[in-house]
């Protein structure tokens, strides 16, 4: 990264340093994660304070500094409010956002999952169903960083068998056939939902097109994966779960 | 480090308050033992006796001395109005203002799972309990406008939904005396979406 640069990306997080200052973590297509700091964002009369929340995508100037680079002159792209106005929008994007921030080392360019990101956010604001729009963005996320799951044949005993039921194992990330599958912990996807996974891997529109109780599985499969991949668990995407259970119940 | 002992421990304890530095906890640590020491026992109890006496009111979960805080046992203030606030120092900038008559409640922070707060850590059961059994006219949320803030905001109106109760949340965007010219787009926006029948 340049002296200076100027840089497009969706704000992942942002905690506080001393009494004005903020840190943000910095998602952009050129220069993947960046952790920048924004002298007096916590001022009230700063105009930078609610252009760095998580969520807005902006450009900016980012200085480096001798320890630390510097965000300077933040501009909104867009801000998502549609996202904002509801709670499982607002909680779905806020717990894509922890995943990458999570998941991405520092300055690592991932020009496809930024892509992806925006078009999952852009989704949300649109009205694509959460569930759809999740498990959408962390199977391709999944690919893209290289934790695709085999999906031709059974990981034991190599069948290639499009038999229903077949079983997705989540600490190793493959497939078990149903005769292979009982005595492993597994989440069941059918026949249909494998072949809608596959097409997402693919980045063609597989899941957005499945049917509810297909989304359901394929998200459940995904969210165990995706936590064990980053070896805890991804807390909005806990929260999530609590909402839906809370919904359910009435 | 050649300093004595007891000054030592005084500064590690003044180190391990918010926003201050091992330089800044010296410098106040030796301007401390520079007071004469009629001034520096005050300060002590008053540090003791503050600890000792202030407590959360049954009711708000304001700071309080007594069991009820002094906005819950005054007789003249709406208790039919509840607005909902995440921190003591919120209550005390509404405050100033003189405009608001109703009552608080202090929910003590704000959902953020990333940083291991769930909603079970705030004052939220005793919300839902008070709204029973106050029945009050309207609920006004008045937390941040930043993600937190939203998302403890439609939590709770989702929690309050089902009781009818008008819920209500502060509206956010330009400042008074503000230009459109110089105002950020994040602001900008909240303020079209805020706005009022004329």
């Amino acid at each position: 990264m340049a002296r200076e640069t100027v840089v497009e990306g969706i704000v992942l997080r942002r905690w506080y340093a001393g009494e004005h200052d903020k840190w943000v973590r910095l998602f952009t297509p050129e220069y993947g994660a960046v952790r920048v700091r924004v002298r007096g964002a916590r001022k009230p009369t700063s105009k930078m304070g609610m252009l760095t929340e998580p969520l807005n995508r902006l450009k900016a100037r980012v200085i480096e500094g001798r320890a630390q680079k510097l965000l300077a002159q933040p501009q909104l792209v867009q801000s998502y409010t549609g996202v904002r106005a509801d709670l499982e929008r607002l909680t779905v994007a806020l717990a894509l956002c922890e995943t990458l921030d999570r998941w991405l080392p520092e300055e690592h360019p991932e020009p496809e999952v930024y892509a992806t990101l925006l078009e999952g956010l852009a989704s949300l604001a649109q009205g694509a169903t959460p569930e759809t729009v999740a498990a959408e963005t962390l199977w391709r996320w999944l690919a893209i960083l290289g934790y695709a799951p085999e999906l031709g044949q059974c990981a034991r005993c190599g069948c290639a068998s499009e038999a229903e039921n077949r079983a997705f194992v989540i600490g190793d990330g493959f497939l078990l056939c149903a005769a292979c599958a009982p005595s492993r912990e597994g989440v069941p996807l059918s026949g249909a939902s494998i072949a809608h996974l596959k097409e997402t891997m693919r980045g063609e529109p597989g899941i957005s097109i499945a049917r509810p109780d297909e989304v359901r599985s394929l998200l459940r499969a995904a969210l165990r994966y995706a936590e064990r991949v980053l070896e805890s668990p991804v807390r909005w995407l806990e929260f999530w779960e609590r909402l839906n259970a809370l919904r359910e119940s009435g | 480090m050649l300093f004595p002992p007891a000054l030592r421990q005084l500064m590690q304890q003044l180190e391990r308050l918010p926003g201050v530095g091992a330089r800044s906890a010296q410098r106040l640590a030796l301007y401390l033992i520079r007071r004469p020491e009629e001034e520096t026992r005050r300060l002590a109890e008053s540090l003791i006796l503050a600890r000792e006496r202030t407590r959360l009111c049954q009711r708000c979960f304001f700071l309080s001395e007594a069991e009820l805080c002094e906005l819950c046992s005054d007789p003249s203030r709406e208790s039919e109005v509840i607005c909902v606030v995440a921190d003591p120092r919120d209550v005390v900038a509404l405050e100033r203002l003189e405009q608001y008559r109703g009552l608080y409640h202090v929910l003590h922070g704000l959902i953020s799972p990333a940083e291991g707060v769930q909603p079970e850590d705030l004052r939220l059961r005793e919300l839902v309990e008070r709204v029973r059994a106050e029945t009050p006219r309207e609920v006004i949320l008045a937390t941040p406008a930043n993600v937190e803030g939203d998302a403890t905001a439609l939590y709770i109106a989702r929690l309050l939904k089902s009781m009818g109760v008008r819920v209500t949340r502060i509206a956010y965007g330009m400042p008074v005396g503000g230009e459109l010219d110089y105002a950020d787009a994040a602001t900008l926006g909240y303020a079209l979406s805020g706005r009022q029948e004329m």
